[in-house]
């Protein structure tokens, strides 16, 4: 017995840091069940309020870089919706005017936390379900995709970007070509891999990579990236492709959480299946 | 009882500097984990036992602000448990019982050899347990060396600026 007890006391270091790993693998293995961990996530409002203080201070060192690409962006809508009066006012038809009917709005956000060389990488922004944000909602900014929200608090949400292992985006090359999952390999935050296009399909560098449209996350054509290099090996079935990412994850700031008003419908439809 | 307060206004410095200032400079590709500078400072003379549940405290401060769940509380931890072998094995045992505090001054070698393995240990299982599989093994050996490098050189600035 004595030696039970003096065997148990030297070894107590060992079993308290055994106990300890455990605490914390238990943490890293429920990172799957997100929401019962929301007490500890990003979302969690103490947290999020200090990055939100931390934010509005470091805000104010990209002012004037933030002007200049907000001065870039209207100008492409302008010319855009310029584009879009002048092919319809041409159009002879009233009818055609319901094919441009809105089936998407936008809400703009702004990135308040952003990790970028992890191999999970993560997004909050600073609008929640009280602004009308849901998990499965596209993000994008003025220059392409973004991600996807995973899960939404109050007055934050969670953004699933591109740059995470887990995410599979749906893309096509060009606009009306063929259909691949965009992965990121976790090498380079400017470059992802488009999969799964087959090697019958010709695509060459510079061909421009859009949303497929195929889910109820993103309308098609949406800009992803521009093919910056395509492989394809002898006895491959489908080509090797390096995207360029067309957002800078480096300094995603400003962004647009992308609402599909029929997604209720489109998923009650789909369950049908 | 000052001193003890002295070493949480450290704790909480550390977790505030990682926050605010680390996790947002990255230079190709990795980041500095200046906290574990935390195992550095603490008294020798305190046993482990105590300093276990204070790193995993420390880890978890890290992890709920970065979201990471855990992940910065095991490797802080294993770090913890490890830093007693690596005392007994890279200071002299008469060195050991005398000091209080581990500096740069004294036990030259020895010192920078400590911080160099236990800054590098805690790196590589923080950056494995992120990754969580073995497919990424490159990229976190690559990861943890720069990673590392940046945490050294910013430790050893700050315990050259201490002792003017």
């Amino acid at each position: 017995m004595r030696n039970l007890f003096l065997f148990l006391k030297k070894t107590a270091t060992f079993f308290e840091f055994l106990l300890l790993e455990i605490v914390a693998f238990l943490l890293i293995i429920n990172n799957d069940g997100y929401q019962s961990n929301a007490m500890l996530s990003s979302c969690n409002h103490l947290v999020a309020s200090t990055y939100r203080v931390a934010d509005s201070i470091k805000e104010y060192f990209n002012l004037g870089k933030e002007n200049l690409s907000l001065i870039e962006e209207n100008t492409r809508l302008k010319a855009r919706v310029l584009m879009l009066e002048t092919a319809l006012s041409s159009s002879i038809q009233a009818d055609s005017i319901g094919v441009l009917k809105k089936d998407y709005s936008f809400l703009s956000a702004k990135s308040v936390y952003n990790t970028v060389d992890n191999i999970q990488n993560y997004i909050v922004i600073n609008r929640g379900t009280e602004d009308g944000v849901s998990p499965e909602m596209g993000v994008i900014d003025g220059y392409g995709v973004v991600g996807i929200v995973k899960t939404t608090s109050k007055h934050f949400s969670l953004v699933l970007p591109i740059l995470n292992v887990q995410s599979r985006l749906s893309c096509r090359v060009n606009r009306g070509g063929c259909f691949g999952s965009l992965v990121w390999d976790a090498k380079d935050a400017r470059y992802a891999m488009l999969e799964e296009i087959p090697r019958h399909v010709k695509v060459e560098v510079g061909d421009s990579v859009f949303t497929s449209g195929l889910s109820s996350v993103f309308p098609e054509g949406f800009l992803v990236g521009v093919v910056d290099e395509s492989f394809l090996n002898e006895d491959a079935a489908n080509h090797t492709i390096k995207v360029r990412l067309a957002c800078d994850f480096y300094s995603v700031n400003y962004v647009k959480v992308v609402r599909y008003d029929k997604k209720e419908e489109y998923d009650t439809i789909k369950t049908e299946i | 009882m000052q001193e003890r307060f002295s070493y949480i206004l450290k704790f909480l410095l550390l977790v505030l500097v990682q926050v605010l200032l680390l996790d947002n400079i990255h230079l190709f590709g990795a980041q500095a984990y200046l906290y574990i500078m935390f195992l550095v400072i603490f008294p020798i003379s305190i046993s482990s036992k105590i300093l276990m549940p204070i790193s995993f405290l420390l880890g978890l401060c890290v992890d709920i602000f970065s979201g990471t769940y855990g992940i910065h509380a095991a490797a802080t931890t294993f770090a913890a448990f490890a830093r007693p072998f690596l005392i007994r094995l890279l200071f002299p045992l008469n060195d050991v019982n005398q000091i209080e505090v581990l500096s740069l001054s004294k036990q030259k070698i020895s010192f920078v050899c400590f911080v160099a393995v236990i800054v590098f240990l805690h790196h590589f299982v923080l950056l494995m347990l992120e990754a969580f599989s073995f497919n990424y093994i490159g990229v976190v050996v690559g990861k943890t060396l720069l990673s590392s490098i940046y945490t050294l050189i910013l430790t050893f600035c700050l315990f050259l600026f201490q002792r003017k």
